[in-house]
């Protein structure tokens, strides 16, 4: 699985939205301390077969995301 | 019970608000922003739902929506946080304590300095008057869309066409206008929008936003928990979380999303044509009673008129009407300048606005309780 991470809640409920509208998935989740890099930050999973369509969908959307993590 | 103070809050609200609040304490009302959760992610997602109906009303991003305790939180954030340190500020001449207040502080914190431009006349001279008060120093224009204390409408898609042009930050106090007139942050060139949820609304009292513009930025004057960048001593450098610290109230959010639902169903010029329908009715019979002063600052478009009675102060009218069951307000509306522009700046006087909920009738009994009082008051010596 892949996540995209993202400034805050308000963005990741952004995201979601924005991958809702193009038919995909995405589950909000809580990054682990060693993703970030200074502390509590949240991200969108997402299966990675949809890396293209989920990147497509958030820059569509005009949604920024910090970097894509590979789990 | 006749209520005729809606310029200070609408009362009765759609009962859509209270119901919505019940359900968001019952069953949703997660921490929003903290946790991943499945309970903090349903309160992120209802107030995600209420920013975007926000940014839909008035034409903004929705993560440009911020989310205050009220309108004069969000003045405050907004007039500390953008007015740059030592310029000079321009405010109308009928300007709330919510703009006047923040401004004198920011003169004596920040060595900013302050005049005011002139609302009388037609646009033209409301622009002019704007145009020779700017100096090389100002930096902000702030105004109010209407007053407070009548229905001054000032020309804020002009004024920000010109603050643009000048390089100006505008920041503007939609308090009597949001809900009632149609405000475009974009088009109108707003940097910094800042309203009320329990006025024109009909959301919950204790709720404000700031609707911001592109790229706008400003110091902040509260810092805090956000939920996220935890290991950062520094409030985060984006909207909303840079301005919203601290745990916000769910349950107020979610109210207001179901009020503006309804709002939106009653369509916005249908509530404007009902509630001028009513203030001409009033201006119509308020107007040949020769005891009765009105201040009418605008003749035919409005929802709030102030007046006097010869004879009575508008306290003790106020207190008449009062035990007759018609809720009205008397003084100063936290609106010295603007009294002095009517020339009440020593008395006050008695304000009425109207809401989507009144009627025609009530305008009839109101005069009628009116007419009993001045009939029966002695004059004041």
């Amino acid at each position: 699985m892949c996540v995209a991470s993202l400034r805050s809640m308000t963005y990741a409920i952004k995201a979601k939205k924005a991958l809702s509208a193009f038919d995909l998935e995405g589950e909000i989740i809580r990054l682990e301390p060693q993703m970030t890099h200074n502390g509590c930050a949240y991200g969108i999973k997402f299966d990675c077969v949809n890396l293209y369509s989920v990147q497509d969908a958030l820059s569509k959307k005009h949604i920024n995301y910090t970097e894509i993590i590979n789990l | 019970m006749i209520y005729f103070d809606n310029p200070a809050t609408t009362f009765p609200k759609p009962s859509v608000l209270g119901e919505e609040i019940t359900r968001c304490l019952k069953n949703y009302c997660g921490n929003p922003g903290r946790s991943a959760h499945f309970l903090s992610i349903k309160s992120s997602e209802k107030i995600f739902e209420a920013r975007v109906a926000l940014a839909d009303m008035f034409d903004c991003a929705p993560e440009n929506v911020v989310f205050t305790y009220n309108t004069t939180y969000a003045l405050n954030i907004a007039i500390k946080g953008l007015v740059r340190e030592r310029s000079h500020v321009l405010l109308s001449d009928i300007e709330h304590n919510a703009v006047l207040r923040p401004v004198i502080a920011l003169s004596r914190e920040k060595s900013c300095s302050y005049s005011f431009f002139n609302t009388d006349g037609s646009d033209e001279d409301i622009l002019e008057s704007i145009k020779s008060s700017i100096t090389e120093n100002t930096s902000t224009l702030i105004c109010t869309h209407i007053s407070n204390i009548g229905c001054r409408r000032l020309p804020i898609e002009k004024i920000g066409a010109l603050c643009k042009e000048k390089g100006l930050i505008f920041i503007v106090d939609g308090a009597q206008s949001a809900g009632i007139h149609e405000i475009s942050v974009q088009k109108m060139k707003i940097d910094a929008l800042c309203i009320p949820a329990h006025k024109g609304l009909y959301g919950p009292q204790g709720l404000g936003m700031i609707l911001f513009g592109e790229d706008v930025l400003g110091r902040t004057i509260i810092e805090g928990g956000t939920g996220i960048s935890s290991l950062d001593g520094e409030m985060p450098d984006f909207l909303p979380e840079r301005y919203e610290a601290g745990t916000l109230s769910t349950p107020l959010i979610c109210g207001l999303t179901e009020s503006l639902k309804w709002l939106k169903s009653l369509e916005m010029k249908n509530i404007r044509s009902h509630e001028e329908k009513l203030y001409r009715t009033a201006i119509d019979i308020m107007g040949v009673n020769e005891n009765i002063i009105l201040y009418p600052m605008n003749e035919y478009d409005g929802n709030t008129l102030s007046f006097n009675v010869n004879g009575i102060s508008a306290s003790q009218l106020g207190a008449e009407l009062n035990k007759r069951e018609i809720c009205v307000r008397s003084g100063f509306h936290c609106a010295p300048l603007a009294h002095k522009k009517i020339n009440t700046g020593a008395f006050g006087a008695v304000r009425i606005g109207f809401s989507v909920f009144n009627t025609q009738k009530e305008v009839f009994s109101f005069y009628e309780a009116l007419c009993d009082i001045t009939k029966r008051k002695k004059p004041i010596k």
